[in-house]
């Protein structure tokens, strides 16, 4: 199965997780002592094995990697990342060998590794947690984005779903005499990831406008679906297809979310009920109000590792797969919670169903 | 503010009686109910947008039985909007 042989598409992945085990093994390592860097005897000599290995279980695509780590006795090893969610798992583990010229070889299950945030433009029919906005959120020399977040079924139609100040983002003449209305378009991926030019991006939905954050307790918006710019199964980058059925949040419960800005991205519940005032601008890079909402949902974000600017219109769902129930409706944040309306507000709000199985 | 040692109510009904009270302190952003110590103790925190003494002093430490934890967290910003400025 190990051979030497052409160095596969991985490589750049490879690099990045090497790269991180070399820092994490320089972290943990007593510098007066013995550095296992990279000059350190063993440490090449697991480079040396890493090396000729390397090109030929990385055609299977259940393996992303390898890098040089640290087994449980200290001493460096060859660890193979392999994807804890592919079809043949199994084969692919059993295919390695147990130690490769004595250096010892560890597998580590692990999610896709992929690069922060979900800003590219996909072919269509396109999946959502990705990159998204009004076609015109572009004011005061700024252009703005957020993501288009899931799929939902008001009737037989299909519409995307996201924040509203993320599709009904403009609602003063301001900055660029311009008001969002429906019929506008929106558009994949958002002006911010398309250098402000609505033509290098694509329609994929028209806005069906809500006025929710003035008329209710939420900040949801709705877009009817172009045919065929999206998949009709409801299908989110990096979670998959989720339950038609949604699910109400409880403290301390895992959760995921896939966004524009940090993509896949997991934390816990870690308050309810809150009552919370949250800043808007106006329009793209606007004057600024406030709005108070009740009964929210607090998700833990700790140096914003799970929510950041663009990542609004994200669904909160529970962290489990495959088909993991909608929970919530991203839309707010600061440097240590982020805020969901609870599904069930945002769908009764709209008389809308989710997509799913 | 009523602070009784023991709680009589649900700490829901005990949040939505006080929330505006809190809300109006200077620099309070949000409160919620979340959990301390072990994570099974409830309890009310008060989000700061700014380190306020003044306003910490007017928080209470019990609220109906329910201890308060006061974290100064920045304000709460809508989230959808990074932007990027537009190239001349």
């Amino acid at each position: 199965m190990f051979s030497t042989g052409r160095f596969c598409r991985c490589t750049g992945k490879f690099l990045a997780v090497a790269a991180f085990v070399f820092a994490s093994i320089s972290a943990y390592a007593n510098p007066a002592a013995d550095v296992l860097d990279e000059t350190h005897a063993a440490v090449r000599a697991v480079i040396s094995v890493q090396d000729e290995v390397t090109p030929s279980p990385m055609q299977q695509p259940e393996i992303f990697g390898t890098a040089v780590g640290i087994g449980d006795d200290g001493n460096p090893v060859l660890k193979v990342y392999v994807n804890r969610a592919g079809t043949n798992v199994g084969q692919a583990i059993r295919s390695l060998p147990r130690e490769v010229r004595g250096t010892p070889v560890q597998v580590e299950l692990m999610d896709e590794i992929r690069a922060m945030g979900n800003t590219q433009k996909q072919a269509p029919p396109i999946a959502l947690g990705t990159s998204g906005g009004w076609a015109y959120d572009l004011a005061n020399q700024y252009c703005c984005a957020g993501t288009l977040g899931a799929l939902v079924r008001i009737g037989t139609a299909q519409y995307i779903l996201s924040a509203s100040h993320v599709l009904e983002s403009d609602i003063v003449l301001g900055g660029n005499n311009r008001i969002a209305q429906t019929g506008d378009p929106i558009i994949q991926p958002g002006l911010i990831d398309e250098q402000c030019n609505r033509f290098l991006a694509q329609s994929v939905g028209t806005l069906v406008k809500k006025r929710s954050i003035a008329a209710s307790n939420t900040d949801c918006a709705i877009a009817r679906v172009i045919g065929g710019m999206v998949r009709t199964d409801g299908a989110i980058l990096g979670i998959g297809t989720i339950s038609h059925y949604t699910a109400a949040a409880v403290l301390n419960q895992h959760v995921k979310k896939s966004g524009r800005t940090t993509g896949l991205t997991r934390s816990h519940v870690s308050g309810l009920n809150a009552t919370v005032n949250v800043v808007f601008t106006r329009e793209c890079h606007g004057s600024t109000y406030q709005k108070t909402f009740y009964n929210q949902i607090v998700v833990s974000n700790t140096s914003q590792g799970f929510l950041r600017s663009g990542d609004s219109g994200s669904l909160l769902v529970q962290d489990v797969s495959p088909n993991p129930r909608a929970i919530g409706l991203l839309f707010a944040g600061n440097n240590s919670s982020a805020f969901a309306n609870p599904i069930g507000q945002v769908l009764n709000f709209l008389g809308a169903s989710m997509v799913g199985k | 503010m009523a602070q009784d040692s023991s709680p009589n109510r649900d700490i829901n009904t005990v949040l939505a009686a006080h929330d505006k009270e809190l809300l109006a302190i200077p620099d309070v952003v949000g409160v919620y109910v979340g959990t301390i110590g072990n994570e099974r103790q409830l309890c009310l925190k008060v989000m700061l947008a700014r380190a306020n003494p003044e306003s910490e002093r007017k928080i209470p430490r019990m609220i109906e039985g329910y201890p308060v934890v006061t974290e100064v967290t920045g304000e709460i910003e809508a989230r959808g909007r990074s932007d990027s400025q537009q190239k001349r």
